[in-house]
């Protein structure tokens, strides 16, 4: 029987055959690390980073975009730590698809080369509005996806104090130098920062 | 007849230097089996099957053997000796072009100077990872049976070996991909010539269709319950594989991957018995089993 039903109820079960959790011994995966390699920066380098200004008061507008402009901290995590796990969460965030690249865009003439033309002015059109815009939401997803697996909180920031020591990446980006600048100067955040307000959350 | 695809010239046709296209190994032959009245499977070959409450698809990367990676590592060489022949033809017209400049009359007008090539070396040379060439696309079209009640199944055949679940994504013709990978932590199983393994069930209604919070456009989807589910008996198999031979998945953990198709970026969600997670790293739970 195909039941969907009990497809639902098997949700709840496990798969293996070993469920005595209480006898389970730590074994990290030695590949639990980095894809992109070990970070050869250290706690040393955190002493040419300058911290940014975080403390502000509040006009009571800014938490409505604190999807968007926010910094990580946790607590007993020191900067050579905090700089890995950001980098290696840059590294998942970069170079992303917009979602639209492969979107066919609805003209009636198709059939024709002033049509094609048409469809290829409104793809190149939305590529650089929505596709830009689709990156930088992709981007501040899979930032905020990582560093939450890492354990790191999420604070709001006025976008004033963000744009200090953050960038966007749309369909252009930072150059290499400005990102690890910009990155280590979050990773200074995430480790001694003192950041107001409350933890966001995911 | 089914038409086997290497996974190869699928990944080549999206990221390969065209140099290097002609010549790439075939590292995976793969097929979905067509709802067809009768089915035929081929002993040699081994097969992954997939269930579902909806149509989904999901992505297999090979785990390479070690003459896989052999293979890969001499194709790599290959490309690394070619692309350094260009550099060494590119390093002397450079040199030649500094020459005529240092002799020309001064005042006199000079063709820009190209810009100075880099060597290709082993440490920085870019090139397709083996997981790109050694991809398997299940769903979401190409279902082997659609149920009554909504349960799809699929049905894909592949070369023998062991696979990584990369994610719940489907790649497009045009080399881009929709989807999630599941770049920060995943599973793997074997899959034996002559036998159907069974991935179990993705309850995707339930995982898939979880609504971002209002007023949060940036808000990530966390899979917080189980993404699989073993079939059990309760889901009976399909009658047409009546006669094949079916196991279970054995899952063990493998570790995190690049996110290679520039997706939103996930992680298999914790399976007792065989992985959890503390913070980001990933405990492997049949270390004990």
């Amino acid at each position: 029987m195909h039941d969907l039903a009990a497809v639902a109820v098997m949700v709840a079960l496990p798969f293996g055959s070993a469920p005595a959790a209480a006898q389970e011994k730590t074994v990290y995966l030695v590949d639990s690390a980095s894809p992109f390699g070990a970070s050869t920066v250290t706690n040393a380098d955190a002493q040419s980073v300058t911290m940014p200004k975080l403390d502000y008061t509040s006009d009571g507008t800014e938490a409505a975009d604190f999807d968007k402009y926010y910094a990580f901290h946790r607590a007993d995590t020191d900067f050579a730590t905090a700089y890995g796990d950001i980098a290696e969460c840059d590294n998942y965030a970069r170079g992303l698809q917009s979602g639209i690249g492969d979107m066919q865009v609805p003209y009636p003439y198709t059939g024709t080369m002033a049509g094609a033309i048409g469809g290829a002015i409104g793809s190149a059109v939305a590529m650089a509005i929505f596709g830009s815009a689709e990156k930088r939401r992709l981007r501040r997803i899979n930032m905020r996806t990582c560093m939450n697996f890492k354990g790191y909180d999420r604070y709001g920031l006025p976008r004033a104090l963000w744009g200090d020591f953050n960038f966007e990446e749309g369909l252009s980006g930072v150059n290499e130098e400005k990102r690890q600048h910009y990155l280590k100067q979050q990773a200074l955040v995430a480790s001694s920062g003192k950041l107001q307000g409350k933890v966001l959350g995911l | 007849m089914r038409k086997l695809l290497p996974s190869a010239l699928i990944a080549l046709s999206l990221a390969l230097p065209a140099a290097a296209k002609d010549k790439a190994p075939i590292f995976v032959e793969t097929a979905a089996v067509k709802d067809k009245p009768a089915v035929a499977l081929n002993s040699t070959k081994a097969y992954v099957m997939l269930r579902a409450d909806m149509a989904v698809p999901l992505y297999l990367m090979k785990v390479p053997t070690a003459e896989d990676q052999a293979t890969y590592d001499k194709f790599r060489a290959d490309a690394l000796a070619k692309a350094h022949g260009k550099y060494v033809k590119k390093q002397a017209e450079y040199d030649a072009a500094v020459k005529d400049r240092a002799s020309a009359p001064k005042g006199s007008a000079l063709p820009p100077l190209p810009d100075k090539p880099i060597e290709p070396t082993d440490a920085n040379f870019q090139f397709t990872p083996f997981p790109l060439l050694a991809g398997v696309s299940i769903g979401p079209i190409n279902r082997f049976a659609k149920a009554d009640g909504g349960l799809s199944t699929y049905l894909q055949e592949l070369t023998p070996g062991e696979y990584r679940i990369y994610g719940p994504l489907a790649t497009v013709p045009n080399g881009g991909a929709t989807g999630s990978c599941f770049c920060m932590g995943s599973v793997a199983f074997t899959a034996k010539a002559g036998e159907i393994v069974d991935l179990g069930v993705i309850a995707a209604k339930a995982n898939l269709s979880v609504k971002r919070p209002e007023g949060d456009s940036s808000a990530p989807v966390i899979l917080d319950g189980p993404f699989l589910v073993p079939a059990g008996t309760s889901v009976a198999i399909d009658p047409r594989l009546n006669g094949a031979h079916v196991v279970p998945a054995r899952f063990r953990p493998v570790g995190k991957l690049p996110n290679y198709f520039g997706l939103p970026i996930n992680r298999m969600p914790a399976i007792p018995g065989v992985m959890r997670y503390d913070r980001d790293r990933i405990v492997d739970l049949t270390a004990a089993n």
